[in-house]
Parts: C-alpha cells; sequence; structure tokens
C-alpha cells in the first residue's frame, strides 16, 4: 500500500531507541526524511545508520527536549538540517521516577517533573514546528501517550495525570488547527517491550520465578500484570505502524483522537 | 476548546491524579472522585457572554443572551447555564454517605453539553 509520505520530513523525539527509533525506520521506510533524536551519540548513529543502510534518509539532531535550552537546540538543529519539519511524533516520555509505594511518596518536585517531560516537552515543539505547518497546508501532529492518561496507576500518578494533560492539549490543538490541514492525534500505548524496561523484566524474574532470566521475566509479566486479550507483549512495531497510518495523507479526515494500542488491557469502552 | 489550552490541560491532569488517588485509597473509606460542570451562571461567565453577546447580536436582556449563548456557543439538553447550587448539589452528593460506593468517578453537571458518552 502506498502511505503517500515520499519526500515529507519527519522529527521523532527519543528515536535512538524503543518505540521512537522503529517509528523512524518505519517512516523512513515510506520515503521520510527523519531526524534522530535523543541523548545518546551512539545509539543515534546505529538507528541512522541502519536507515541509510536501508536507502533511507536520517540526520541526527542530538539534544533533551524536556528542558527549554535542549528543546532550543534540537529546534534549531533540526531545521538547519531539513529547514522545516511536516511530522512531528512527539515521542519523548516515561516516568522520571520508579514507582511508589503509596500515591502520597510520590512528591511535589516529581509531579513538576513529569509535566516537563511528558507534557511540556511536547508542547515546546509543537510551538516550534507547527505555525510553519499551517502556512504550508499540511502537517502532522503525534503524540505518543500512555494508557495510563486514562487507565491511571496510583504507584506513579505523575505520569498518568501529565499523559492526560498531553490527550487534552492534542484536542484542543486539533480545534486550533481547524481547516488547515494539519491534525493532532494521538496513541495510547499499553506496556512496550523496548529497552527501558530491560532492568524491570529482570527484577520481575528475580522476583517471581527465582532466575535471572528476563525471558521469564517477561513471560510473567504477560501472565500476571498486564490483564491483555492478546496473548504477547506490545513491540515498538505495533505503535510504529499506527504512526505511520496517522503520518500519512490516507489520515487526513482524523484529528483531535487519542486511541489506544494496549493489547486489550484497558477494559472500559 | 482551544481556548486556554493550557488551563484546560492542567484540569485533565487533575481528573487523572483523582482516578489514581482512587485506587491507593483502596480500603480505607475514604474516596475521590470529580464533579465536571459545564457553563455556570456566575458574575465571571456572565460577563464573558455579554461581551459575546455584542458580537453575535444575541440581544440585551439575560435571557436573550442565555438562549443566544446556548444556541451559538454551549449548545445543551437543558438550554441555559447551570446555577451554582447544583453544582453544589452533586458535591453534597458526592460528599455523603450515599456515596460510598462511588469511587474514580466523574459526575458531568454540564446539561448535556458534552455530545459523547465517554
Amino acid at each position: 500500500m502506498d502511505m503517500l509520505l515520499q519526500g515529507k520530513r519527519a522529527l521523532i523525539t527519543g528515536s535512538t531507541s524503543g518505540i521512537g527509533a522503529q517509528c523512524a525506520r518505519v517512516l523512513a521506510a515510506e520515503g521520510v526524511s527523519v531526524i534522530i533524536n535523543g541523548r545518546s551519540r551512539k545509539r543515534a548513529d546505529a538507528v541512522s545508520a541502519e536507515i541509510r543502510a536501508a536507502g533511507g534518509i536520517a540526520e541526527i539532531v542530538l539534544g533533551d527536549v524536556t528542558t527549554n535550552d535542549g528543546a532550543k537546540s534540537v529546534i534549531e538543529g533540526t531545521r538547519a538540517a531539513f529547514g522545516g519539519i511536516d511530522i512531528l511524533v512527539n515521542n519523548v516520555g516515561n516516568p522520571t521516577q520508579e514507582p511508589h509505594p503509596s500515591w502520597f511518596d510520590a512528591p511535589l518536585d516529581e509531579w513538576v517533573a513529569d509535566y516537563h517531560q511528558n507534557t511540556l516537552a511536547a508542547v515546546r515543539l509543537i510551538h516550534a514546528f507547527v505555525p510553519a505547518m499551517k502556512e504550508h497546508g499540511w502537517g502532522r501532529v503525534i503524540q505518543i501517550s500512555s494508557r495510563n492518561a486514562i487507565s491511571p496507576h496510583a504507584l506513579f500518578p505523575t505520569y498518568g495525570a501529565a499523559k492526560s494533560a498531553v490527550n487534552n492539549l492534542t484536542l484542543s490543538l486539533s480545534k486550533e488547527l481547524a481547516g488547515t490541514g494539519v491534525t493532532s492525534n494521538g496513541i495510547m500505548p499499553g506496556l512496550i517491550d523496548t529497552p527501558t524496561l530491560d532492568g524491570w523484566f529482570l527484577e520481575m524474574a528475580k522476583r517471581h520465578t527465582g532466575t535471572e532470566d528476563p525471558k521469564k521475566g517477561r513471560d510473567y509479566v504477560l501472565k500476571n500484570i498486564v490483564h491483555q486479550t492478546v496473548n504477547r507483549l506490545g513491540q515498538p512495531m505495533d505503535i510504529a505502524a499506527a504512526v505511520c497510518f496517522i503520518a500519512s495523507p490516507l489520515s487526513d479526515f482524523m484529528t483531535g483522537t487519542t486511541f489506544r494500542i494496549d493489547g486489550g488491557s484497558t477494559p472500559t469502552v | 476548546m482551544a481556548i486556554q489550552p493550557e488551563y484546560n490541560a492542567t484540569l485533565a491532569a487533575r481528573h487523572n491524579l483523582a482516578v489514581s488517588l482512587a485506587r491507593d485509597l483502596k480500603g480505607t473509606g475514604v474516596t475521590s472522585n470529580i464533579v465536571s460542570p459545564g457553563a455556570i451562571r456566575v458574575g465571571a461567565v456572565e460577563d464573558v457572554l455579554a461581551t459575546a453577546a455584542k458580537r453575535f447580536g444575541w440581544g440585551e436582556s439575560w435571557e436573550e443572551i442565555e438562549r443566544g449563548a446556548c444556541r451559538d456557543m454551549i449548545p445543551n439538553d437543558i438550554g441555559r447555564l447551570a446555577r451554582p447550587e447544583e453544582i453544589a448539589g452533586a458535591v453534597a452528593y458526592l460528599a455523603s454517605a450515599y456515596a460510598d460506593y462511588v469511587s474514580g468517578a466523574m459526575i458531568r453537571v454540564g446539561g448535556g453539553l458534552n455530545r459523547s458518552i465517554p
């Protein structure tokens, strides 16, 4: 299927590994020139080399989009590389801390930090890049949110709240963009098997299976923790494929929507 | 709404934390819930709608302004703005023992302003 993406330009934040890297690979394979962003030169080099070897176009712009200065350098680097972008994938975002014993153990500064990391990081880049998309009459703003936005955990409440704000701004932005040809949509992933969870799977293996085998940890999580109706853990490609669709002109009639890709783990409508 | 997006985003975050708090309060006898009002007839809202009335030509009396606002700006099933005591009624219910089994829920007091189910 021709996704009609040839020649578009995309910035995917946090694309040196995991979901972001897979989004970059998939978009590049469809002819999108991609900016690889993150904080690790080594990981960025690996992802961009892979994309180029497959015939794609990838440029690296390192920087931390969760700070004003970091975001500024990423914005300037992206403009220097591509002039502007047509597709913004706000992928950066994770809980800033480990789960707490209770809701009340999350300190106030963690509430602020998670809002910076997960919500304001997206807002900075929207401010920087979307006005030009409007002028061109076409663009895509894609937020990678989380199912925690609608099914929050008590033990990392700061993250869910920040992602809920992301869902809300996705919709308010879509109303602002009415009639411009620029759409704003989001995806709420469930648990996705990425390198950031390697340590947790190992911990699950040690705690619940008496082994140090991460595969056993993954099996335990699938069977006992995620309560999905799909019988495997989510993979970055599950999210990247949806990002590819939302990025493409085939989704022109879709805006203001945030939908779940969570293996059926959210039990409500 | 596109107006005041930063304010609306924080309301979403507040709603979310009210639900995560409800999860943490399991078994304590303490509940956490949300009341979500629509447009309420208070001074600040009356001022906003009076200004809008001039722009949209709704009229000058409050009845004309309210009718115009509910037709053009805040269409709802009840055809008027909420009274503050109607929001307080929902709060009073959630504060009472009658709501002992209500946890992590949102009660909309919006006159049907929201047109979707969730």
